[in-house]
């Protein structure tokens, strides 16, 4: 004998709303009908709604609301439409929105002309050091004694403004 | 005002609905613009339903009057950003609710007032039928008393799940749509304020 299957509360509810397919509803209704256990939690869920469809009055709303609601309306400023508004209408872009639109190309334009300038001097730098580079090499292949990257002239260790590549150079090595 | 009245009732329902969305379309159009004769007719069209629903998650008249003003105003003013027409009601709806949680922040949501109570029992008295015998007509203004105050306890979630469901009478589409919440939540929702009913009322 098969053991009959109860149905989930929720499903009955929703049932309730009429919120489930007509398979799904035909399936509760023969159930509702052959299980007194769920017909009367169905019958309570119900008779509870519809008492609390009485009880909870409907409210007309007062008329004086309206009239407030138009002048309200009439008296307030007109709204000036976000910056996604007016994107949307395809216009150019609004006045109170350029100053920001300003400043931020300019921002741009000055981030790329600092890159520009650093860019530009580490070129520098690289091309100085090679150029020391294959100097030292020609220095070394002479066996030349007096190898100006390993002496100073007043035997205090040489000084170079900072920045210069050719101190780079020696601390790397 | 609204067109419903307009339309005779030989129409059937999809085309009524049909021309429904049609006028609301046209009337959104003209709003849009700035129209505020096409304005009241949508405020006609919709006030009771925001206002009731306003009524019975807050509780006081007055609360729910000036949470139905602000809902149509900001509705006026946003009218522009809305771009589907046919989620109209939704939208309303969605900027009822925030402007009802923002009234509840600022002071805690209260229950009804006296005088409110007092027109619950005679709505009922009213509803109830006249020629039934008047113990009888006492028990059920006992028992609308009772559930009411038993609604009054839910938590404001499953509160405003059950009045746009059983009061309002949205669907759990509509509902998730408003909340944007899913809609399996919405259905558990509504199954756990009615067990919670059930349960209150038992005792």
């Amino acid at each position: 004998m098969s053991k009959r299957v109860c149905i989930k509360e929720v499903s009955l509810s929703a049932y309730l709303d009429g919120e489930l397919s007509e398979e799904a509803s035909g399936q509760i209704e023969i159930h509702l009908a052959s299980c007194g256990k769920c017909s009367a939690l169905y019958e309570r869920m119900k008779s509870d709604g519809d008492l609390l469809l009485q009880s909870l009055s409907v409210m007309e709303p007062p008329a004086r609301m309206k009239l407030q609601l138009f002048k309200r309306i009439d008296a307030a400023p007109e709204r000036r439409p976000g910056l996604l508004e007016w994107m949307q209408t395809g216009q150019i872009l609004p006045l109170r929105f350029r100053p920001w639109a300003y400043a931020c190309v300019s921002m741009l334009f000055l981030a790329v002309v600092i890159s520009a300038f650093h860019f530009q001097r580490r070129m520098e730098n690289g091309r100085l050091l090679a150029e020391i580079d294959r100097s030292r090499a020609e220095w070394v292949a002479r066996g030349n004694a007096l190898n100006p990257f390993n002496i100073s002239t007043d035997g205090a260790p040489l000084k170079f403004a900072a920045g210069n590549p050719f101190k780079a150079y020696l601390n790397e090595r | 005002m609204g067109t419903t009245e307009k339309l005779p009732s030989s129409v059937p329902p999809n085309k009524k609905k049909l021309e429904l969305s049609k006028t609301l379309d046209s009337q959104l159009q003209k709003a849009k613009l700035g129209d505020s004769q096409a304005f009241s007719e949508i405020y006609d069209r919709y006030a009771g339903k925001i206002f009731n629903f306003a009524s019975h998650m807050v509780g006081l008249r007055e609360d729910a009057e000036d949470i139905t003003q602000d809902t149509f105003f900001l509705a006026f003013r946003n009218l522009k950003s809305l771009r589907e027409h046919t989620n109209f009601e939704q939208w309303l709806y969605r900027i009822a609710r925030n402007e009802i949680y923002k009234k509840g922040r600022k002071s805690a949501i209260r229950p009804d007032s006296l005088d409110d109570a007092d027109k619950g029992i005679q709505h009922v008295l009213r509803s109830s039928n006249p020629a039934a015998n008047p113990e009888n007509r006492l028990l059920s203004v006992e028992l609308g008393e009772r559930i009411k105050r038993v609604f009054k306890t839910l938590p404001i979630q499953y509160k405003e799940t059950l009045v746009l469901a059983t009061l309002q009478g949205l669907n759990y589409q509509e509902i998730s749509g408003i909340q944007g919440r899913s809609i399996s939540s919405v259905k558990t929702d509504i199954y756990r304020a009615r067990l919670m009913i059930l349960e209150k009322m038992r005792k």
